[in-house]
């Protein structure tokens, strides 16, 4: 009684009184719970979705906390094979070399699908821009530098192209975003594989760089006449004109999330979920996109293993209606079925 | 000046002597005093100060080992990429992570040009400001400024960053680079397509960063000039201006140069402010409109994804390259302090 009596003499003691019962509450309520927490992390891209889900699953399972680091997918699959993490994620599958460095055998899941955007600032012009993959690649070489060139216009006839040079934003962080773009574009610009390559980082021949898709956002944002390459997610969410890009069967598309569902929806058997979309034959497919992936070890410590692949179990199929809500495209029936067929083979130790 | 206030203390010592009253409590205190204070021996000595002694000595040489550690562990990271490019990497301007060929000079040159940019813009604006807020302005008024200056140093990076991507750099990209081009696009260093990010926006920003460091830096220097040397020069007929130049600023160069240092240090090593603004491209430009990248700014970007363990151990190398640049940089500015204090000397 004394101690209350004098903790409430003046009013600073009652804030710390106060705030002594709140850090004593949260403490025995975690406590109290025992939440196991499941460590994880890569991707920076499907980062929005997993914290969405893990913040989700707290109300199917809370015992169990998924703690998702958006480190980057390369830093991502390091910190899984150096086993810091639990489970990684990645845009870019693991491949057989970097398999083999890992000692023991890695399960591959295909989480949702996500799409690489053109988005540009044109004040005056607010329709969906039509491009093919030579275009593009002409623009990201810097051999197209206005905007009212004949290569645009001709893609494009019945829109007014303002007098306009044109200033390209790429990506200077590392990201898969720009992997699977210059992967797209060695596939369908002449040239572009041998000037520049493939990578998660190359070295363009002009522009200017921006950290993240924020980065690229601010900068295409700011600048009359920018053109840059983005997640579809982040440029929906910000509402941003994107270009419809013309796909394998020659017909323009605009991003959306239906159409990045059809870019799967050709494939009817799976032999390697590691499966490139950029060949996507179906109709209304979009034509940038990828699976991005999360790396689990085949053989798990048991009790969290457990409840990990409850949690991706989850995430496979209540969780896909999230995934659309926030913009990835939902993995196709048979992927589905692939990927929740694959979890199953897991084994505890 | 020594002289005098010797003889001033000769003059009181006598006068103790002299005074009989003075003479009596002077014996007094004296007698009180132990004759011959006898050094302590070890084992007198308390155990806290023993404890204190002991625990300053490790933690200064935890300092040590810790820095120490650091360079060896990133001297050992960065190794394959020196072995593999040789003292190439250090006068390559290609950095390509498809080719795997890394080299680090377009990133020397951005981190010390960006930060050359700030120091012309900030030292007189953060000299002046010191002098400002001690010499010339009122009491009042200089309380309040120093506080918003302090204020100013306290704003995280990122905040910079921001404030320069959406005000600084459209400002720049309608207003003053097009009236550059327009006039100046003859000099190498105006030339260029009026972007707003580049090196011009990042010197801008690094500048307006490191003005509170070099500021409160100069005015605790020229604080700790006596006033008696500002007194003398205006008493030998200076002008307010010719006092400062001569009693403040000659007398406080040393400390100057130590604040300039300091502002420098931040200058090379931001990261997150640089990057927003900067435009991020790897080559080597000698235009202030061009786009550019920095040593600490390419790691910021590049870390979390390299791909090959080449380019890891080139960014390592990066960092091992901006810690010899920091070095060599604060090297240098001691020596120049150094060489003022000396002139100094000597000039007495």
């Amino acid at each position: 009684m004394n101690v209350l009596r004098n903790l409430t003499r003046n009013r600073s003691r009652t804030l710390l009184g106060c705030l002594i019962v709140i850090f004593l509450s949260q403490y025995c309520l975690q406590g109290g719970a025992a939440t196991l927490s499941i460590t994880g992390g890569g991707s920076t891209f499907a980062a929005p979705l997993y914290s969405k889900w893990a913040a989700n699953y707290r109300m199917v399972d809370e015992s169990v906390e998924i703690n998702y680091q958006p480190t980057g997918s390369s830093a991502g699959v390091r910190q899984f094979v150096a086993e810091t993490t639990f489970f990684g994620a990645s845009d870019d599958p693991m491949k057989e070399n970097e398999i083999k460095q890992a000692k023991w055998p890695i399960l591959q899941i295909p989480t949702a699908i996500g799409a690489v955007v053109i988005t540009y600032n044109l004040p005056s012009v607010t329709v969906s821009l039509k491009m093919d993959g030579e275009l593009i690649g002409a623009i990201f070489s810097g051999q197209v530098t206005q905007w009212n060139d004949v290569r645009i216009q001709k893609l494009n006839p019945k829109v007014a192209l303002p007098n306009l040079p044109i200033t390209v934003a790429y990506r200077s962080d590392g990201s898969g975003t720009t992997a699977v773009f210059t992967e797209y574009l060695s596939l369908k610009a002449k040239d572009w594989k041998d000037k520049f390559g493939q990578g998660k980082s190359i070295k363009f021949a002009v522009g200017l760089g921006g950290k993240g898709n924020d980065g690229v956002l601010g900068l295409v944002r700011q600048n009359p006449g920018a053109i840059g390459y983005m997640e579809m997610t982040f440029a929906m969410a910000n509402k941003l004109t994107m270009a419809s890009i013309k796909n394998n069967n020659g017909i323009f598309v605009e991003p959306s999330v239906k159409a990045l569902t059809a870019a799967a929806s050709d494939i009817t058997k799976i032999k390697d979920m590691r499966v490139s979309l950029l060949g996507s034959l179906d109709k209304g497919s979009y034509p940038i996109s990828s699976f991005t992936y999360i790396l689990l070890r085949q053989k798990m410590q048991k009790e969290s293993g457990q409840k990990l692949i409850g949690f991706l179990n989850w995430a496979l199929n209540q969780g896909q209606t999230t995934a659309t809500e926030l913009h990835y495209g939902a993995l196709p029936k048979i992927f589905r079925e692939a990927a929740l067929k694959s979890l199953s083979t897991v084994k505890f130790e | 000046m020594f002289l005098r206030y010797k003889r001033t203390c000769l003059a009181k010592i006598k006068a103790l002597d002299l005074n009989p009253k003075l003479r009596n409590q002077r014996d007094q205190t004296q007698s009180l005093s132990p004759k011959k204070p006898k050094p302590p021996k070890k084992s007198e000595i308390h155990f806290a100060d023993r404890a204190f002694y002991y625990g300053l000595k490790i933690t200064s040489w935890g300092i040590i080992f810790l820095l120490l550690s650091m360079v060896v562990l990133i001297f050992k990271m960065s190794w394959p990429a020196l072995h593999h490019f040789g003292f190439r990497f250090f006068f390559n301007t290609e950095w390509n992570s498809v080719t795997q060929e890394f080299g680090a000079l377009a990133l020397i040159h951005g981190t010390l040009f960006t930060s050359l940019g700030a120091l012309i813009l900030a030292v007189p604006v953060g000299v002046g400001v010191a002098l400002f807020l001690n010499e010339i302005a009122p009491r009042r008024l200089a309380h309040a400024l120093s506080f918003l200056i302090e204020t100013l140093a306290a704003i995280p990076s990122v905040v910079y960053g921001f404030w320069g991507l959406f005000v600084l750099v459209p400002w720049l990209r309608q207003s003053l680079q097009p009236w550059l081009v327009d006039h100046f696009s003859w000099m190498p260093l105006f030339k260029g397509y009026p972007l707003g990010v580049g090196i011009m926006a990042a010197s801008i920003v690094l500048a307006i960063m490191i003005v509170p460091t070099i500021a409160s830096t100069c005015r605790e220097v020229f604080r700790a000039i006596p006033q008696s040397h500002r007194e003398a020069a205006l008493a030998l007929g200076a002008t307010r201006w010719e006092m400062i130049c001569l009693a403040v600023l000659k007398a406080g160069m040393s400390g100057v140069i130590g604040g300039i240092i300091l502002g420098l240090g931040r200058a090379l090593g931001e990261t997150m402010a640089v990057t927003m603004v900067i435009g991020n491209r790897i080559e080597l430009n000698w235009s202030l409109l061009a786009p550019a990248q920095t040593m600490a700014s390419v790691l910021a970007n590049q870390y979390a994804e390299a791909d090959s363990d080449l380019h890891l151990s080139a960014l390592t190398g990066v960092g091992l390259t901006l810690f010899a640049v920091s070095i060599l940089v604060n090297g240098g500015a001691r020596f120049v302090v150094w060489r003022i204090e000396r002139k100094f000397r000597g000039a007495k």
